[in-house]
Protein backbone atom coordinates (compact mmCIF):
# COMPACT_ATOMS: atom_id res chain seq x y z
CA UNK A 1 0.00 0.00 0.00
CA UNK A 2 1.65 3.53 -0.59
CA UNK A 3 1.60 6.66 1.06
CA UNK A 4 -1.25 7.99 -1.22
CA UNK A 5 -2.94 5.23 -1.10
CA UNK A 6 -3.33 4.98 2.97
CA UNK A 7 -4.26 8.44 3.24
CA UNK A 8 -7.26 7.88 0.86
CA UNK A 9 -8.44 5.06 2.31
CA UNK A 10 -8.23 6.86 6.08
CA UNK A 11 -9.93 10.05 4.93
CA UNK A 12 -12.65 7.84 2.97
CA UNK A 13 -13.29 6.32 6.00
CA UNK A 14 -13.53 9.36 8.31
CA UNK A 15 -15.86 10.58 5.65
CA UNK A 16 -18.15 7.49 5.86
CA UNK A 17 -17.98 7.07 9.66
CA UNK A 18 -19.11 11.66 10.18
CA UNK A 19 -21.69 10.31 7.21
CA UNK A 20 -22.79 7.65 10.49
CA UNK A 21 -22.33 9.56 13.39
CA UNK A 22 -21.73 13.00 12.47
CA UNK A 23 -19.19 15.51 13.84
CA UNK A 24 -18.96 14.18 17.40
CA UNK A 25 -15.61 13.21 18.15
CA UNK A 26 -15.91 10.68 20.85
CA UNK A 27 -18.45 9.19 18.94
CA UNK A 28 -16.56 9.33 15.40
CA UNK A 29 -13.50 7.74 17.48
CA UNK A 30 -15.29 4.94 18.97
CA UNK A 31 -16.74 4.21 15.23
CA UNK A 32 -13.63 4.20 13.89
CA UNK A 33 -11.57 2.63 16.15
CA UNK A 34 -14.58 -0.60 15.90
CA UNK A 35 -14.18 -0.13 11.72
CA UNK A 36 -10.52 -0.80 12.50
CA UNK A 37 -10.69 -3.66 14.34
CA UNK A 38 -12.91 -5.02 12.03
CA UNK A 39 -11.04 -4.25 8.88
CA UNK A 40 -6.81 -4.97 8.49
CA UNK A 41 -6.66 -2.91 5.71
CA UNK A 42 -7.94 0.04 6.97
CA UNK A 43 -5.82 -0.39 10.34
CA UNK A 44 -2.55 -1.27 7.96
CA UNK A 45 -3.51 2.56 6.40
CA UNK A 46 -3.87 4.28 9.14
CA UNK A 47 -0.54 2.60 10.32
CA UNK A 48 1.19 3.84 6.99
CA UNK A 49 -0.32 6.77 7.35
CA UNK A 50 0.99 7.53 11.08
CA UNK A 51 3.98 6.78 10.25
CA UNK A 52 4.29 9.43 7.65
CA UNK A 53 2.93 11.50 9.94
CA UNK A 54 6.01 10.55 12.32
CA UNK A 55 8.80 10.45 9.57
CA UNK A 56 7.18 14.19 8.20
CA UNK A 57 7.74 15.46 11.49
CA UNK A 58 11.45 13.92 11.97
CA UNK A 59 12.78 15.87 9.31
CA UNK A 60 11.51 18.59 10.17
CA UNK A 61 13.04 18.65 13.82
CA UNK A 62 16.58 17.97 12.19
CA UNK B 1 46.48 -13.67 8.43
CA UNK B 2 44.57 -11.55 11.44
CA UNK B 3 40.78 -10.05 10.56
CA UNK B 4 39.55 -7.41 12.43
CA UNK B 5 36.02 -7.65 13.94
CA UNK B 6 34.34 -4.45 14.28
CA UNK B 7 32.44 -4.02 17.98
CA UNK B 8 29.19 -5.22 16.47
CA UNK B 9 30.06 -7.91 14.84
CA UNK B 10 32.42 -8.96 17.53
CA UNK B 11 29.20 -8.93 20.12
CA UNK B 12 27.23 -10.85 17.87
CA UNK B 13 27.38 -14.29 19.23
CA UNK B 14 26.06 -13.30 22.61
CA UNK B 15 22.73 -11.66 20.79
CA UNK B 16 22.08 -14.68 19.37
CA UNK B 17 19.49 -16.25 21.97
CA UNK B 18 17.51 -13.23 20.99
CA UNK B 19 18.00 -13.94 17.29
CA UNK B 20 16.73 -17.43 17.96
CA UNK B 21 13.81 -16.08 19.94
CA UNK B 22 12.97 -13.58 17.71
CA UNK B 23 12.00 -16.00 15.16
CA UNK B 24 9.61 -17.88 17.69
CA UNK B 25 7.77 -15.19 19.21
CA UNK B 26 4.81 -13.82 17.81
CA UNK B 27 3.76 -9.89 17.58
CA UNK B 28 1.59 -8.84 19.92
CA UNK B 29 -1.38 -6.12 20.28
CA UNK B 30 -1.53 -4.00 23.49
CA UNK B 31 -4.59 -3.13 24.57
CA UNK B 32 -6.66 -0.04 22.81
CA UNK B 33 -6.70 1.71 26.44
CA UNK B 34 -2.75 1.73 26.63
CA UNK B 35 -2.23 3.22 23.38
CA UNK B 36 -4.80 5.77 23.81
CA UNK B 37 -2.80 6.72 27.07
CA UNK B 38 -0.13 7.58 25.01
CA UNK B 39 0.30 11.11 24.93
CA UNK B 40 3.40 11.10 22.44
CA UNK B 41 5.45 8.50 20.13
CA UNK B 42 8.13 8.57 22.98
CA UNK B 43 5.25 7.23 25.32
CA UNK B 44 4.68 4.71 22.91
CA UNK B 45 7.97 3.73 22.61
CA UNK B 46 8.44 3.42 26.06
CA UNK B 47 5.25 1.28 26.06
CA UNK B 48 6.48 -0.98 23.63
CA UNK B 49 9.56 -1.27 25.73
CA UNK B 50 7.86 -2.32 29.05
CA UNK B 51 6.29 -4.81 27.30
CA UNK B 52 9.11 -6.07 25.42
CA UNK B 53 8.49 -10.31 25.28
CA UNK B 54 12.34 -11.17 26.32
CA UNK B 55 12.03 -9.34 30.01
CA UNK B 56 15.85 -10.24 30.15
CA UNK B 57 16.64 -7.99 27.02
CA UNK B 58 18.69 -4.96 28.26
CA UNK B 59 18.69 -1.64 26.78
CA UNK B 60 21.93 -2.20 25.75
CA UNK B 61 21.44 -5.02 23.66
CA UNK B 62 18.58 -3.27 22.27
CA UNK B 63 20.79 -1.23 21.05
CA UNK B 64 23.63 -3.25 19.65
CA UNK B 65 20.50 -5.27 17.91
CA UNK B 66 19.17 -2.40 16.17
CA UNK B 67 22.82 -0.87 15.61
CA UNK B 68 22.33 2.26 17.48
CA UNK B 69 24.73 3.68 19.85
CA UNK B 70 23.42 2.26 23.90
CA UNK B 71 23.69 5.92 24.74
CA UNK B 72 21.31 7.21 22.07
CA UNK B 73 19.44 4.15 22.60
CA UNK B 74 19.07 5.29 26.51
CA UNK B 75 17.72 8.90 25.76
CA UNK B 76 14.68 6.99 22.98
CA UNK B 77 13.58 4.65 25.87
CA UNK B 78 12.99 7.92 28.41
CA UNK B 79 9.94 8.91 29.52
CA UNK B 80 11.16 12.26 29.64
CA UNK B 81 11.59 14.34 26.28
CA UNK B 82 14.06 16.61 27.77
CA UNK B 83 16.65 15.73 29.85
CA UNK B 84 18.11 17.29 33.45
CA UNK B 85 19.78 20.43 31.04
CA UNK B 86 16.66 21.23 29.32
CA UNK B 87 17.77 19.50 25.97
CA UNK B 88 15.72 17.52 24.08
CA UNK B 89 16.10 13.78 23.79
CA UNK B 90 16.41 11.80 20.43
CA UNK B 91 13.73 9.97 19.69
CA UNK B 92 13.81 6.53 18.09
CA UNK B 93 13.90 7.27 14.15
CA UNK B 94 11.43 6.11 12.21
CA UNK B 95 13.05 3.85 9.88
CA UNK B 96 14.07 1.97 12.66
CA UNK B 97 10.25 1.09 13.91
CA UNK B 98 9.84 -2.33 12.22
CA UNK B 99 12.95 -3.39 13.47
CA UNK B 100 12.23 -2.32 17.17
CA UNK B 101 8.76 -3.85 16.77
CA UNK B 102 10.17 -7.11 15.77
CA UNK B 103 12.88 -7.13 18.86
CA UNK B 104 10.62 -6.25 21.14
CA UNK B 105 7.66 -8.73 19.55
CA UNK B 106 5.03 -6.21 19.90
CA UNK B 107 3.39 -3.44 17.64
CA UNK B 108 2.42 -0.56 20.33
CA UNK B 109 4.45 1.77 18.35
CA UNK B 110 2.27 1.02 15.30
CA UNK B 111 -0.94 0.79 16.97
CA UNK B 112 0.23 4.40 18.07
CA UNK B 113 0.78 5.47 15.01
CA UNK B 114 -2.14 3.91 13.35
CA UNK B 115 -4.47 6.23 16.24
CA UNK B 116 -2.35 9.29 15.83
CA UNK B 117 -3.19 8.78 11.82
CA UNK B 118 -6.72 8.46 12.84
CA UNK B 119 -6.94 11.48 14.88
CA UNK B 120 -5.40 13.62 12.58
CA UNK B 121 -7.03 13.18 9.69
CA UNK B 122 -10.73 13.11 11.36
CA UNK B 123 -9.50 16.65 12.23
CA UNK B 124 -8.47 17.31 8.51
CA UNK B 125 -12.12 15.95 7.54
CA UNK B 126 -14.11 17.80 10.30
CA UNK B 127 -12.17 21.36 9.41
CA UNK B 128 -12.64 20.50 5.34
CA UNK B 129 -16.50 19.57 5.89
CA UNK B 130 -16.83 23.10 8.14
CA UNK B 131 -14.88 25.44 5.90
CA UNK B 132 -17.68 24.08 2.57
Amino acid sequence: MTEDEALQIGRQAVESARQRVGDNRTALIAELENQTERDSRLMEAFAVAGHLILRSAQEVKH
Amino acid sequence: MQIQQTPHKAAAPALDPFNRELASVPMRFLAKDAIAACASFRDAVCLAWEHRASRGMTQRTLAELLEIPASHMSNMLNREGVDRHGKPRQDLPARSIADFEQRVGNRAVSQYLARLAMLTLMEEVITAQRGL
